[in-house]
């Protein structure tokens, strides 16, 4: 028998440092991106920038309405997808009869997540401004990235809810609970972390999408604020779009600017959901 | 003699193949009756007869009837009320992911009882279970921070929380230790007062220390059920003598 020269430490060192250099290519590319859109952006945003509108043909003024936009798109989209993709998912998981039709539903739901925005804004065009009259509006924007976050909401607390091991399941009901107790007392307390991620992914893509806006509710300059969901409203993504490819003269570092409130916006919505998420974590052991 | 449940002509099977073949069987109230056997030998699966939780499991079909008191356990609509009286203890402990205190709970919060009430079972049963003395000055932490033998007896304390007539136990001390096992027979002692208790078992010592009959079991049919000292003493059956000599199992 031959005895092979390297020394497992050596080969454990240069495992290492392998799986530790791939994982540096991953994320640097992620932290420059987030670098230079700071360095190139910081210098416009100022108290101005933030809370006034756009002015002359969006090359002055700040982002105030876009900023409200997003917030109102993403808010009404997650009070939306979050209820009734749980309540999918539970009807998925907890009460659906395994059957082939049930199989087909749930591989329906998982190739939706996978169909591209922009075919979901001709879609929201088509239905809500269009067939049901509702206009290029809140109404019919926040329907338009409710149904496409849909799919991912279902999924991932689908995810969740059968990460809940099912001696719990069985323990509850053998003690006499009904399904129903069960999923509300046992199975949904340890799952709504699993469903925060998928909510906080949601938020993220809600905040960042063009296309599923661009027909059905955002507005390419509109200062004053909605008044109500049949209002159109700017947003930020889309006007990051508007100032980049159809407003010529205007600076980089507006774009920048522009790029870095969204990055924030996202990033501080984000930080509530992981806070609660956290503080979830924190009470459970299992 | 106070018949419990009676158990008659009872067969399943999972599919097409047969766990439980023609059992019938007399359960006396206020007995400890053991259920020994090798594995596959049916033992759980009339277990979870008993009280229902066999309709989890999909591919399961079942015929005879099992009768407590007038109630056809095989027939009853209410299953939520047939597992409150007919308690079940897994073979391997599961506290659900709450408190001590909410895990005794559970069963008859679920089932309605008011906040007095339930403040007021907790410490019965965690007393009846053994627990007490040693849970009672941390009521609200998680109860699985227990150790195994503290969470079976949790187990054991919640299922009594809910006043069951019959408790049943899957191999209960499969996991424990020695010491955690003679606790949980001595509850066993004591609580056979108040209902009636049926005891699987993969080890007959265990049967033969805490039963009054024992029941042998082998492919789903019931080999011999006799009085726990003349089963281990002076079996009728040869399958049972060698059996509990260890022959095979």
């Amino acid at each position: 028998m031959k005895f092979r020269k390297q020394h497992p430490i050596n080969e454990q060192k240069r495992a290492t440092f392998g799986l530790a250099l791939i994982t540096a290519i991953v994320v640097i590319p992620v932290l420059l991106i987030v670098g230079v859109v700071f360095v190139k952006g910081i210098s416009v945003i100022d108290w101005n920038f933030l809370t006034t509108a756009p002015t002359n043909g969006l090359r002055e003024g700040g982002v105030f309405p876009a900023i409200i936009g997003t917030l109102i798109l993403v808010v009404l989209d997650v009070a939306i997808c979050v209820p009734f993709g749980v309540a999918t998912a539970i009807y998925l998981v907890e009460y659906s009869p395994r059957s082939k039709a049930a199989n087909l539903v749930r591989l329906a739901i998982l190739n939706l997540a996978g169909v591209p925005s922009v075919v979901y804004g001709l879609f929201g065009l088509g239905v809500f401004v269009i067939a049901l009259e509702f206009g290029a509006s809140i109404l019919s924007g926040v329907l338009t990235l409710a149904l496409m976050g849909l799919p991912v909401i279902v999924t991932s607390a689908a995810e969740a809810l059968r990460a809940v091991p099912d001696r719990f399941r069985e323990a509850s009901l053998a003690l006499g609970a009904s399904k129903w107790q069960t999923t509300r007392h046992v199975v949904l307390p340890n799952s709504t972390q699993g469903i925060l991620t998928g909510t906080i992914l949601e938020i993220s893509r809600t905040a960042g999408e063009t296309a599923p806006i661009l027909f059905t509710v955002a507005a390419f300059y509109l200062p004053r604020l909605p008044q109500s969901i049949f209002d159109q409203v700017m947003a930020l993504p889309m006007h990051l779009f508007a100032i980049s490819t159809q407003v010529p003269n205007i600076g980089l570092d507006v774009r920048y600017a522009v790029a870095l409130t969204l990055l924030f916006l996202v990033l501080g919505v984000n930080a509530i959901a992981i806070f609660i998420r956290a503080k979830m974590r924190k009470n459970r052991i299992w | 003699m106070v018949k419990e449940i009676n158990i008659e002509h009872l067969s399943v099977s999972y599919g097409r193949k047969k766990a439980i073949a023609d059992f019938s069987l007399s359960i006396k109230k206020n007995e400890i009756l053991g259920i020994i056997g090798p594995t596959t030998s049916g033992k759980t699966t009339l277990l979870t007869v008993l009280n229902r939780m066999i309709d989890t499991i999909p591919s399961a079909s079942i015929s005879g009837s099992v009768l407590m008191g007038d109630i056809d356990i095989l027939k009853t609509r209410n299953i939520h009320n047939l597992r409150r009286s007919v308690g079940m203890i897994f073979a391997l402990p599961v506290a659900l992911p709450m408190s001590i205190k909410e895990n005794v709970e559970y069963g008859p919060k679920m089932a309605g009882q008011s906040k007095r009430e339930l403040s007021k079972r907790v410490e019965e049963s965690l007393v009846q279970a053994g627990l007490w003395d040693e849970v009672s000055d941390r009521l609200d932490s998680p109860a699985l921070k227990l150790s195994g033998g503290q969470q079976q007896r949790l187990c054991i304390a919640r299922a009594l929380a809910l006043k069951p007539k019959v408790l049943l136990l899957d191999e209960p001390c499969s996991g424990l230790d020695p010491i955690s096992t003679a606790r949980i027979e001595d509850t066993l002692g004591e609580l056979k007062k108040e209902m009636t208790i049926i005891l699987v078992t993969n080890n007959p010592h265990q049967a033969a220390r805490v039963a009054d009959r024992t029941a042998f079991m082998l492919k789903g049919e019931l080999v011999e059920l006799s009085e726990t000292n003349t089963l281990f003493t002076n079996p009728s059956e040869k399958r049972t003598k060698e059996y509990i000599e260890g022959k095979f199992g």
